[in-house]
């Protein structure tokens, strides 16, 4: 690849969202309480909104230029959404999966929306109590934003495995870093985005799946990146929320510096290099299963390797563009901290043995979540 | 060469306890008392599953024969060590906390891989292999079959219950299913040579241990020269069983046909396909199925119509168009499986009933 090109003004900006917990500060459980959290709350930026399930509630930023704005967004909307959820006597906390809190004691929203979604996909809502980030990369051009979501695929690992944060789920240690990946893959319109070869096709795929009552609208596709159906932007859903604002800065970076080389390939015409998909499919789970503690697959050679090195190769790929936009120097540093440190879900398994108990990695989930 | 389509069928049985009505832990004991019988039985991945294997029949009455056999020569087995055989995708009071992993190599070589997944994968299925002595036809009959299975999904729904409830599914093991990362419908290879590719390349990447752990819905065998169909949940009643083998058959003979006269291989979208899927494990036939081919959604009875006729030449070519299409009315009229065990939890809102009609229809012969 040649230098980064220079691109329109608007490609490129960032909005981020995050989705977290509602915990009870006694029992650490979840709580059902995001309505009176939501009406006490006074969130600026994007604002804070409700989620599919009364346990959970979404915070989103204002478009940002910038990492730094993406992080000072997010530092005052944790900070905003912990008053109001204190005001109501309730705690908000970032990651994957709750430990413990079974998908039995939860209620959805009761919104029309929610309420349809739980008709039509029955236990496969009521089973999903998980806590995604969703980072919106704008790209203006919606034919070449097409293009670009098709290339991401190789990206996508990396991303999974840095940022793995839901080990647990009803009370036990899944083996999984990320098994909130897990929980995804099941909706039948999640799961990696396939090719089109233009927009026009894309919208024929959404015409049919509507016709065929398969979706309502475009909201209801769920792939690991998707054209949004309500701004100019590529949005990219695959990472668990993170507990901490660096590895949400981290993560962020490198997903914008992702979106710009396949943009950037898309726009030089170069010849896409997909991968065969039960490979793609493989390198995910495989990033989901183990986090930063095996192999993982580079999707890019077709091999597999230590997860440090194939982490180091990525970062290297994606440093011409990490450059350019100002963000290498924190973003490598934030990837080497983690490779050193270890992911979320290395740090939630550490708390559970250094407490013996899952209430005690709620406990430090939360104070990772509030601290900056 | 003269293809026969001979058919080779496995079933996947609960182990379950006549007090308690819940999985048992017991596989050991019923493989080692069926041992002496003449009935291929085999562990499956936990120690409440038993897999039976019929041996390669020529036709539907010798696949019944064996089915009729096999399960009686489990049950007997179960019987004597106070136990009961049931037939259903999944077990309607199953707990993934409960299960015990099989003690065997591969099976706890799975655990360690597979992690939680194998932790749920209290599931029951049924696999139908058809045999294709061209092993570049078996893939080239694989890409034209994929957009077909879902059909037989929505006959052979029998997982409606899941940890103690109802989930809203006609075939909910198909959605734990769906979550393993080789799970899932098969891509279309241009050849024999770029499958065993794809195949050489999962291996060498450590993304599979080795060719087995490929569980699409429907795969080339890496055993026999067959292909393999994994779609549908264990059925119920033997009916069930014979119906969906005679099936798959004939969608083997259709699409082999094809294959061999290089017809174009029908593009259809995979998300379509997916959804098309979900819908048939979602409502079974109680609602509409996605037509792929046509992109469209019509009353199930109706799909399941069209299917039958794209399918009767070979039906007929195989001897086995009179049963199976009275099969498939007589399901269409007592309602698939599933329906089958929402009745009979309606009826006293029990899932014990529910176990006890699987038992009784898995027995029924």
């Amino acid at each position: 690849m040649g230098p980064p090109e220079r691109s329109r003004t608007r490609d490129f900006t960032l909005g981020v969202e995050e989705e977290y917990q509602i915990v009870d500060p006694h029992t650490f459980g979840l709580t059902q309480r995001a309505e009176p959290v939501l009406s006490s709350a006074d969130v600026s930026g994007g604002g804070a909104h409700p989620e599919l399930n009364l346990s959970q509630v979404e915070i989103s930023t204002v478009v940002c230029n910038t990492l730094e704005e993406v992080r000072a967004e997010l530092v005052q909307s944790r900070k905003e959404l912990r008053v109001a959820a204190e005001a109501v006597g309730v705690q908000i906390a970032a990651a994957g999966t709750h430990p413990f809190s079974h998908w039995l004691d939860q209620t959805v929203t009761p919104t029309d929306r929610y309420l349809a979604m739980e008709r039509d996909y029955a236990q496969l809502v009521r089973e999903h109590i998980v806590f995604g980030f969703h980072v919106h990369v704008g790209i203006e051009d919606s034919e070449a934003a097409l293009q670009t979501m098709e290339r991401t695929a190789v990206w996508l690992p990396p991303l999974i495995a840095l940022a793995a944060n839901s080990p647990f789920w009803l009370g036990r240690d899944t083996g999984f870093a990320s098994y909130r990946t897990d929980m995804c893959d099941r909706w039948p319109t999640g799961g990696l985005p396939e090719g089109f070869g233009s927009r026009a096709e894309y919208e024929r795929l959404v015409g049919s799946l509507v016709a065929t009552g398969s979706i309502k609208d475009e909201a209801e596709i769920y792939w690991d990146v998707r054209p949004s159906a309500r701004w100019d932007t590529l949005e990219f859903r695959v990472t668990d929320v993170c507990s901490s604002i660096d590895e949400a800065v981290m993560v962020t970076g490198l997903i914008r510096a992702s979106a710009q080389i396949c943009h950037a390939q898309v726009l030089s015409g170069a010849p896409p290099n997909l991968p065969r998909l039960e490979l793609a499919r493989a390198a995910k789970w495989r990033a989901a299963r183990f986090g930063l503690s095996d192999t993982l697959i580079d999707l890019q050679e077709a091999t597999a390797g230590p997860a440090a090195q194939v982490i180091e190769d990525h970062l290297a790929r994606l440093r011409p563009y990490l450059e350019a936009n100002g963000d290498w120097d924190e973003v490598a540093d934030l990837v080497r901290a983690t490779l050193r440190g270890g992911t979320g879900a290395d740090r939630q398994r550490r708390s559970f043995r250094r407490t013996g108990r899952l209430e005690g990695v709620v406990e430090a989930v939360i104070r990772e979540t509030l601290s900056e | 060469m003269q293809q026969t389509f001979t058919v080779g069928v496995e079933e996947e049985y609960q182990i379950i306890d006549p007090g308690t009505r819940s999985l048992m832990q017991r596989a050991e004991a019923i493989l080692s008392r069926a041992e002496s019988s003449p009935v291929n039985v085999e562990a499956e991945l936990q120690l409440s599953q038993i897999e039976i294997g019929t041996p390669v029949c020529d036709d539907l009455t010798q696949v019944r024969a064996e089915l009729v056999r096999s399960r009686r020569a489990v049950s007997t087995a179960a019987a004597e060590e106070g136990m009961w055989i049931g037939a259903a995708g999944s077990h309607p009071l199953a707990d993934p906390a409960d299960g015990t992993i099989t003690p065997k190599e591969r099976y706890l070589g799975m655990a360690e891989d597979y992690g939680q997944l194998a932790k749920e994968q209290i599931v029951f299925g049924y696999h139908v292999h058809v045999g294709i002595d061209d092993r570049e036809a078996a893939v080239q009959t694989m890409n034209r079959v994929r957009g077909w299975l879902s059909p037989m999904l929505a006959l052979g729904g029998s997982s409606p219950f899941w940890m103690g409830r109802d989930t809203g599914y006609s075939s909910y093991r198909t959605d734990v299913w769906g979550r393993w990362p080789m799970a899932g419908s098969p891509e279309v290879f241009g050849s024999r040579s770029e499958y065993e590719e794809v195949i050489e390349l999962l291996v060498t990447t450590e993304a599979i241990a080795e060719e087995t752990r490929i569980y699409w819905d429907v795969r080339p065998s890496s055993r026999f020269n067959t292909l393999e169909y994994r779609v549908t949940d264990v059925c119920m009643t033997v009916d069930e069983a014979v119906m969906l083998a005679g099936l798959a058959r004939a969608l083997t003979r259709r699409c082999y046909e094809q294959a061999i006269r290089d017809e174009a291989i029908p593009v259809v979208r995979p998300e379509l396909l997916q959804a098309a899927k979900w819908r048939a494990a979602r409502y079974g036939l109680d609602a509409t199925l996605v037509d792929v081919n046509e992109r469209r959604s019509r009353p199930a009875l109706q799909v399941i119509d069209d299917w039958l006729n794209f399918l009767r030449p070979s039906l007929e070519d195989n001897g086995d168009w009179a049963e199976t299409s009275v099969l498939v009315h007589q399901a269409i009229e007592r309602g698939t499986g599933a329906a089958r065990q929402r009745e009979a939890f309606g009826r006293g809102r029990r899932l014990e009933d529910v176990v006890d009609l699987i038992v009784a229809e898995t027995g029924a012969g």
